[in-house]
């Protein structure tokens, strides 16, 4: 897997290549400000020395766009099936046969000891194809259905697949969403740098301050997990909960910063997941540009194919969508397994629902539900569990890992659960993560509320303090560093 | 935007002070909060010091200065930075030679092929946050010298800035912790390594990341800086090389690097102990945490080993 060409988001020379393109963009007339950022997305793009990335992004962008004008073009309702049909079978094709094609040689390395060359790698695993061609996949959707028209800008609707700035891991944008921003001319306002420039400074702060700094643990636990047993394996895995999250999120918000900084609106990807009050609310606010993709253009379509079936229609429709999902991460048991839990905890929910109620008013009580926090937590854990199978490289790591979580759990043995983190500096790592996480924790519940990062602070000084350690914190709290997580898929 | 740019440059401004103020009071003051029974503090703690063990993560873990001054009736300590190799070595030894206060009588020098394997650059931290003023400013410029131009700036960034804040931050919390994990530099009965599972040990091979790269003119110089600065201080040496696991230590670099180490020390009529060749079982996989250091029940073993050595005057 490319780790990251010298433009790696937490490098000081991708923000240098950001300042350079801002300049040129700020000085170049609005109608053409849309080359300066096609120029610079393919120039990013180049910097990962994979000349494979750069042709399939530009293949899929002209076939897709081939075909939403062919789709415009047709008036009968069959050909115009066929095309749609045939479109989306290209895109799909390329994204199984990158994906199959890396556990193939997995597979083969495993059973055969044939290690593929390293060239061959960088022609199969291309950066950022899961993202993009799931934005083609709904494009050619939205204009089947008529939800948008084609689009006939050529370069806009380049930008729309290789923007730079969410070309890695998304967000999944919408056309609907996108491109009318470019057709607007995108304008760089001082409000929407100042936003800009927050998001970024917040999700570097997620990203090299939070999730980093967790990875060091959490790599030295389930890098071997059949050694431990009981405190490490829980603390590794409420670890790797928030590092993914953190991972994740801070990509997205220095992604969002970015952009936002040309004037563009990326679509927000994380809500406060974590305080979630069920599995279903997770999935509204986890990943969200993946799952509203999943639900608008897997679940609902088989949904409304079990229709007859009820709510085990519903039911169906959701472990199959995520199954796939996991499958989308991955062509691995592991991500499988994941993706039919999210399903099945959420169809569970689906066919339970209302059962509770009717049992209550059949009881002669009041129908009584736990309350939120009790449900957030319940939840919380549940997450949790599933991204054990996540991270764990095996179905058979992971069952171990879930079986020995209450394994020697004894009190006697947190503290060298804790040594874990490395030598003697282990527990000022440990205290210190352990006091990062309790500020995030109070950021997200600030967010949670609707509020902004630094609206506890009336006033303007105490803001502008907050700023100022938020970026002392980037810049002086940082641990280890890896590359993003998601930037795999 | 005028607004913009006049907010963003008070940002900055104050950024910079934090980080100027912050990094200075590391620098000046780091050693002053540094733990008080490990490292260079610990040692200049003790002022009477009749064996100083000196090397990698190999001395902190496969030496017990407890039981080896139970059985020896002499003061050991093990002053180990992880991965410290013979450049940043000299500089130790030359800064501890140099106190008036503080008395060493023999000083036992670990040596290992690994210090030819790997990259010639500070591995552990600590070192610099446990040094004195005048030990930081050697440390700084050696790492200026061993990084190449495009990670010069960004090791010296990384020492100067991000290193070891946690330790800072969280000192008043673990500075009772630190120094209760350690005795004249070796762990205490808190810290136990278990032993590897003779499958673990099995599987054991070459690390084929180790660097060869090392330029032996540089290596030749440290060895003899350290040579030099002890003859001058009148106080007498030994090498010692702890012994690894039997299944890394056959492979074919390893003991072409060992070859080489021999050939660098032993022309200049050093004594040169080899643990692994004989008297220590190293294909016990009990006796190994991991693929380099000795687990608890090894260190046992090993430390009643020297200790008898120390007793019958052979070391």
């Amino acid at each position: 897997m490319p780790r990251g060409g010298v433009l790696n988001f937490t490098s000081p020379i991708y923000y240098l290549f950001v300042l350079i393109t801002w300049i040129v963009f700020t000085f170049v007339g609005g109608r053409r400000r849309w080359i300066v950022l096609l120029v610079a997305s393919y120039l990013f793009l180049a910097t990962f020395s994979q000349p494979a990335a750069i042709l399939a992004l530009a293949a899929v962008t002209i076939v897709t766009y081939g075909f939403g004008l062919l789709l415009r073009s047709r008036t009968d309702a069959r050909e115009k099936r066929v095309v749609w049909i045939l479109g989306i079978a290209i895109n799909l094709a390329l994204l199984i046969a990158s994906k199959s094609t890396t556990v193939l040689f997995g597979a083969a390395n495993r059973v055969l000891g044939i290690a593929p060359p390293p060239s061959a790698t960088s022609w199969i695993v291309l950066i950022g194809l899961s993202y993009y061609v799931f934005q083609a996949i709904s494009y050619l959707m939205d204009v089947y259905l008529e939800r948008i028209p084609a689009e006939r800008h050529l370069g806009h609707f380049s930008l729309y697949l290789g923007f730079f700035p969410k070309l890695l891991q998304g967000p999944i944008e919408r056309a609907g969403a996108f491109l009318p921003q470019l057709a607007a001319s995108p304008e760089a306002d001082p409000t929407a740098i100042r936003q800009g420039l927050k998001l970024i400074v917040f999700g570097l702060f997620q990203k090299v301050v939070i999730a980093d700094r967790l990875a060091v643990y959490v790599n030295t636990v389930y890098g071997s997990s059949g050694n431990y047993q009981g405190w490490p394996l829980i603390i590794a895995t409420y670890f790797y909960a928030m590092q993914i999250y953190c991972d994740f999120s801070g990509y997205t918000d220095i992604a969002r910063g970015v952009a936002r900084c040309f004037g563009i609106n990326l679509m927000l990807n994380f809500r406060t997941p974590y305080l979630s009050i069920s599995v279903t609310d997770f999935w509204r606010r986890w990943h969200i540009s993946l799952s509203s993709w999943i639900l608008d253009y897997i679940f609902r379509p088989l949904q409304l194919r079990f229709r007859r079936a009820g709510k085990w229609g519903v039911a169906a429709a959701l472990l199959i969508a995520f199954a796939l999902c996991g499958l989308w991460h991955g062509f691995t048991a592991t991500f499988l397994v994941w993706g039919a839990l999210q399903g099945a905890l959420m169809g569970l929910s689906v066919l339970l629902r209302g059962k509770w109620a009717a049992l209550c008013k059949k009881a002669r009580i009041p129908v009584w539900l736990p309350p939120d926090g009790l449900r957030m937590l319940v939840t919380f854990h549940l997450v949790c569990l599933s991204w054990v199978l996540f991270r764990s490289r095996t179905i058979h790591d992971a069952w171990y890992v879930i079986t020995h979580f209450v394994v020697g759990l004894s009190p006697r043995n947190l503290p060298s659960a804790i040594l874990l983190y490395g030598d003697s500096s282990a527990l000022g790592k440990f205290i210190v993560t352990c006091a990062l996480l309790a500020f995030f924790a109070a950021i997200e519940l600030q967010r949670f509320r609707g509020k902004g990062l630094a609206d506890f602070a009336r006033a303007r000084a105490l803001r502008g303090a907050f700023w100022i350690g938020m970026c002392c914190m980037v810049l002086m709290l940082t641990l280890g560093s890896g590359s993003f997580i998601y930037q795999k898929f | 935007m005028r607004k913009l740019a006049r907010d963003c440059v008070v940002v900055l401004a104050g950024v910079l002070v934090v980080l100027v103020l912050f990094t200075t009071a590391k620098f000046f003051a780091s050693s002053v909060i540094a733990p008080s029974t490990s490292g260079i503090r610990g040692a200049l703690r003790l002022k009477r010091i009749d064996y100083l063990f000196i090397g990698s993560s190999l001395t902190r873990q496969d030496y017990d200065p407890a039981a080896m001054e139970r059985q020896t009736g002499k003061t050991v300590y093990a002053l180990a930075y992880n991965g410290l190799n013979p450049e940043y070595m000299s500089k130790v030894v030359a800064y501890l030679c140099g106190l008036s206060d503080v008395s060493v009588g023999k000083v036992i020098i670990e040596v290992s092929p690994m210090s030819i394997l790997e990259e010639d650059r500070l591995y552990d931290e600590r070192l610099y946050f446990d040094a004195p003023y005048p030990l930081k400013i050697d440390i700084l410029k050696l790492v200026a010298r061993g990084s190449s131009d495009a990670d010069r700036w960004t090791s010296i960034w990384d020492l100067l800035v991000t290193s070891s804040n946690d330790a800072v931050l969280s000192y008043p919390i673990t500075c009772k912790f630190l120094d209760a994990l350690s005795y004249h530099g070796g762990y205490t009965s808190m810290k136990y390594m278990p032993p590897m599972t003779r499958k673990e040990f099995a599987s054991i091979s070459e690390d084929g990341s180790a660097a060869g790269g090392r330029a032996e003119r540089i290596l030749e110089e440290a060895v003899l800086a350290v040579q030099q600065t002890l003859v001058r201080n009148r106080i007498a040496f030994t090498y010692v090389e702890p012994p690894i696991p039997i299944t890394r230590e056959h492979g074919p670099r390893f003991l072409a690097a060992k070859a080489a180490l021999k050939a660098l020390i032993l022309p200049k009529g050093m004594t040169y102990v080899d643990f692994s060749e004989n008297e220590f079982d190293s294909s016990n996989y009990e006796y190994f945490a991991d693929s380099w250091h000795m687990s608890t029940k090894g260190r046992t073993v090993f430390s009643e080993l020297i200790a008898e050595r120390i007793s019958a005057g052979k070391l």
